[in-house]
């Protein structure tokens, strides 16, 4: 009988001391990403920046990136404009507001959280992987003892890379979305383009526009310091490149997702609506 | 001047290196025998400020690497140069860029200077054309001689190899030996070489120590090294599985 409780109490402080351990190693995560973010913003307000480097991240990050966001928001703004058309028309016999919900949703919400998504996958997971396999081939290691810094060398030009191109793939985002749903809209419907883009337009302000591109800024920011943190702290051979690398894509997801209604209701109740 | 006191290391509950004192004058080359996993890497990546030791101070040129700031550390860090390994060349660079990239971060030549400079080093460790050629494309002992080249292109005072002549065949080895006392009596460099090519060792060492069990064992002249008749020594030069080092294996001749 006391043996049990014994083993009981020892399996409690087992699990106590399991959740620690797992709060720690979060706690540390955090820490070090920060430590990492306060270094990269050193490097870049020193003006110790290669442009060479980040024109290069940006082709990759933006230019490249834009067929697949278009495509994402173009068919996302297609399949609204059908939903929409077709749930106003059953209830009112003609389509109404379709321009203005889509101008809403895409602008406020879809556009920088698509777009979100998308770079995380191809352009988070790009960074950490190649970021990983630099530092567990002892990369990283060689670039030290070659009298330069990681971060300033790596994780400056792809923080500045995402950090623009992000909201302007949101913008293009935003733009090639309407596009898609005014064509079903015009297509499908007794709705001329003009209408439509009346609708869109008429409610939204500056402050819609901003509402999306604050939030677009803020996702680019938790996509570039997850993948580059993961990376930079990959250790283990080629599974451990692809661990960080799954790891820092859901996290990237994750955040993005849950901070998107933090972030949303803080801008709401700040006017940015 | 290398000056390595008490240094120890521990991953976790592993001693690998316990409480090492040696010293590397400058101009010499000090070569550190000992078998695979000693420590010997952990040993160089610990003075050049890689790792940090568990303990122990490293003092080069009279500064203590341990506890300088990261801003005296980087300028340390300037003087000395790594082989790795494994090579380590960046994978997205050419073999020029690779060679370039510590003489376009630490010293200020021309462009025209930098290339030339370039094609000198590559010749020096004897390879030639492959400028324009992507690591992947190289084979090993290429790559490792390519992070040679990268290494003495911007000069530095103190190198450090791993296993200069690991993958080689017998006459690079020797042209890499050669390479390495030439540094030596020309640029006045100070070089800890980590070898196994015995070879190698005997030819370019002024002085040479032997890690065992995270201690040093021997410490002595090429000329010592013969004579002496410290077991773990003899066993290693000789490279007898029969001795006092213990090869672990699960079968017996
Ligand atoms: N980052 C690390 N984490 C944990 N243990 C490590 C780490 N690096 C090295 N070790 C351990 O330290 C010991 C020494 O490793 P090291 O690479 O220095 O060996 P070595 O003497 O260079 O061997 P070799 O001649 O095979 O290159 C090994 O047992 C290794 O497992
Ligand atoms: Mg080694």
């Amino acid at each position: 009988m006391s043996i049990n409780k014994t083993a009981n109490i020892s399996n409690e402080i087992g699990f106590f001391a399991h959740l620690l351990s797992i709060a720690y190693s979060v706690l540390e995560g955090i820490g070090e990403a920060a430590r990492m973010s306060v270094e990269t913003f050193f490097w870049i307000f020193r003006g110790k920046i290669s442009i060479s480097n980040t024109v290069s991240q940006m082709v990759e990050m933006g230019w490249r990136s834009l067929p697949i966001v278009a495509l994402t928001s173009f068919s996302t703004g297609m399949v609204i404009a059908l939903q929409v058309g077709t749930a106003t028309t059953n209830m009112f016999n003609e389509p109404i507001f379709v321009g203005m919900i889509m101008g809403f949703s895409l602008v406020l919400e879809l556009g920088p959280i698509l777009t979100a998504v998308v770079v995380t996958g191809r352009v988070g997971a790009a960074i950490t992987a190649e970021i990983g396999t630099m530092k567990v081939t002892e990369q990283i290691d060689a670039l030290y003892t070659l009298g330069t810094n990681p971060v300033k060398y790596l994780a400056v030009p792809r923080f500045l890379a995402c950090l623009t191109m992000l909201p302007l793939l949101t913008v293009i985002a935003n733009i090639v979305g309407m596009y898609g749903g005014l064509i079903v809209t015009t297509s499908s419907w007794d709705v001329t383009a003009a209408q439509f883009m009346r609708d869109a337009l008429d409610i939204m302000t500056v402050k819609t526009f901003f509402h999306g591109f604050i939030k677009s800024i803020f996702f680019s920011l938790i996509i570039v310091i997850t993948a580059c943190h993961k990376g930079f702290n990959a250790k283990g051979g080629a599974e451990g490149v692809g661990k960080a690398t799954t790891s820092s894509v859901m996290l990237s997801l994750v955040l993005i997702l849950v901070s998107d209604y933090f972030l949303s209701s803080l801008l709401v109740s700040l006017r940015i609506k | 001047m290398i000056k390595i006191r008490n240094l120890s290391k521990s991953f976790g509950n592993k001693r690998v290196l316990s409480g090492l004192n040696f010293e590397a004058r400058d101009g010499e080359t000090l070569v550190i025998l000992g078998s695979s996993g000693t420590g010997k890497s952990v040993l160089l990546k610990s003075i050049v400020g890689l790792m940090k030791p568990t303990n122990g101070s490293i003092m080069i040129n009279g500064a203590d690497i341990t506890k300088c700031s990261s801003m005296e550390l980087h300028e340390i860090q300037k003087k000395m140069g790594y082989v790795f390994q494994e090579a380590a060349l960046f994978d997205s660079l050419t073999v020029e860029e690779n060679v370039a990239f510590g003489l376009t971060a630490l010293s200020d030549l021309s462009k025209k200077e930098t290339t030339k400079r370039v094609e000198e080093c590559l010749s020096m460790v004897g390879l030639k054309g492959i400028e324009k050629l992507k690591p992947s494309d190289l084979s090993g002992g290429m790559k490792k001689r390519v992070a040679i080249a990268r290494t003495i292109a911007y000069r530095p005072q103190y190198i450090f190899y791993d296993e200069p002549t690991t993958g080689l065949d017998p006459i690079m080895s020797d042209v890499i030996s050669d390479l390495i006392i030439y540094l030596r009596d020309n640029l006045k460099v100070t070089s800890l070489a980590v070898s196994h090519d015995m070879k190698s060792a005997h030819k370019i060492a002024d002085r040479i120590i032997m890690l065992y069990k995270g201690d040093i064992v021997f410490e002595g002249t090429p000329k010592e090294v013969d004579e002496t008749d410290n077991a773990i020594v003899r066993q290693f030069v000789s490279g007898s599985s029969q001795g006092p080092i213990e090869a672990e294996r699960t079968f017996q001749l």
